[in-house]
């Protein structure tokens, strides 16, 4: 159903308003990280509990910022180039985030003060924070996997929503180095924390279909380019994300 | 019990069902700007911190119980926008099938 014409440009205002909001955010969780980053050499455990409380809020603010889109693009066509733009822009900051949160963690991971805490009774076991961390950078790969599905029913032109959906992040890397010393720290401490086991599968479970998604992608754009025909399923923002392929 | 009194209110308001549609989706659209300064002001606060040539944890934290405190806020006030949105587009809708209604039985009519 389409919506009564002469109200299209308060939609537009509404949604162009909403996209902003999603851009401020994506600034307000890098902001976040990089304060936590200046600052992890006085306080490490501090700084890195009260970053993962702020990224939480964070992602619940995102969440509801992508209902409402879903919610008026479901019933309201609000194609355009602004929105597009705006969108586009704060996926790269959302990338950037990413990447320096896992290159925060991984800083903090290879440091010596991981191996000390668990001796020091006072201080956080390493499993909790550990469990915490892995928590934060799940809830990270969640947004952007559901964020990533949704751009094609939004974005204008199909060049911008297939830049978001074919482009292989690249802090996979940063992410498999993760996986593999908080897996390696857990051992060692003989941790039982099987909440942070399960987040290190659903990790490596996620970096293996999101490799595989960007492959079958690119051979399908390279058969594209050569029958000339397009890709419905990805065109089809209803397509479920990866992450809940288990 | 008695009925209440309702003022005699001047001038007259007379307003269309889609002029308050209208109303009510600019009132949605200046409420998601306010939000969304307001996130980047957040985001400015804390780039502040990132800035500042010596900044302590004890800073970024006070700053953190500032952003945190305004993002819970934040989140109270989207959701009730959500429900504002939902209840405005099962409004257009409803208006828009009756104009059509209105529209079909006036053809009907006419003929």
């Amino acid at each position: 159903m389409t919506l009564h014409s002469s109200t299209s440009s308060e939609w537009s205002a509404i949604v162009t308003w909403i996209a902003r909001e999603e851009l401020s955010l994506s600034k307000l969780v890098l902001f976040r990280i990089r304060a936590s980053s200046k600052t992890m050499d006085q306080d490490d455990l501090m700084t890195l509990k009260s970053m993962a409380k702020t990224l939480t809020y964070g992602k619940m603010s995102q969440r509801l910022v992508w209902d409402r889109l879903t919610m008026i693009s479901d019933t309201f066509s609000f194609k355009s180039g602004e929105i597009d733009a705006i969108l586009l822009e704060s996926m790269d900051i959302f990338h950037q985030a990413i990447t320096e949160f896992l290159n925060l963690l991984n800083k903090h991971l290879k440091s010596n003060k991981i191996y000390t805490v668990e001796n020091n009774h006072k201080e956080l076991c390493p499993n909790v924070l550990l469990t915490q961390l892995l928590s934060t950078a799940w809830d990270l790969l969640e947004s952007y996997d559901s964020i990533r599905f949704r751009y094609a029913s939004l974005c204008a032109g199909p060049e911008t929503s297939k830049r978001i959906s074919s482009v292989q992040p690249g802090w996979l890397v940063p992410l498999s180095s993760v996986i593999t010393l908080c897996h390696q720290i857990l051992l060692r401490h003989s941790a039982s924390s099987s909440e942070a086991f399960s987040y290190i599968h659903k990790m490596r479970s996620f970096v293996l279909s999101t490799t595989l998604l960007f492959r079958q992608h690119s051979s399908l754009s390279d058969r594209e380019d050569r029958t000339g025909s397009g890709n419905k399923e990805m065109n089809n923002s209803r397509t479920k994300p990866s992450i809940f392929y288990k | 019990m008695s009925m209440p009194n309702v003022p005699n209110i001047r001038p007259d308001i007379q307003l269309k069902r889609h002029d308050v549609l209208n109303l009510l989706l600019s009132s949605i659209a200046l409420e998601e700007m306010g939000l969304s300064n307001i996130i980047n002001a957040e985001g400015e606060k804390l780039q502040k911190v990132i800035h500042a040539e010596e900044s302590s944890s004890k800073d970024l934290m006070e700053v953190n119980e500032s952003v945190e405190r305004m993002m819970r806020i934040i989140i109270k006030n989207q959701m009730l926008l959500q429900f504002k949105l939902e209840d405005v587009i099962k409004l257009e809708k409803s208006s828009f099938q009756d104009e059509y209604q209105d529209e079909y039985h006036d053809e009907i009519h006419e003929e």
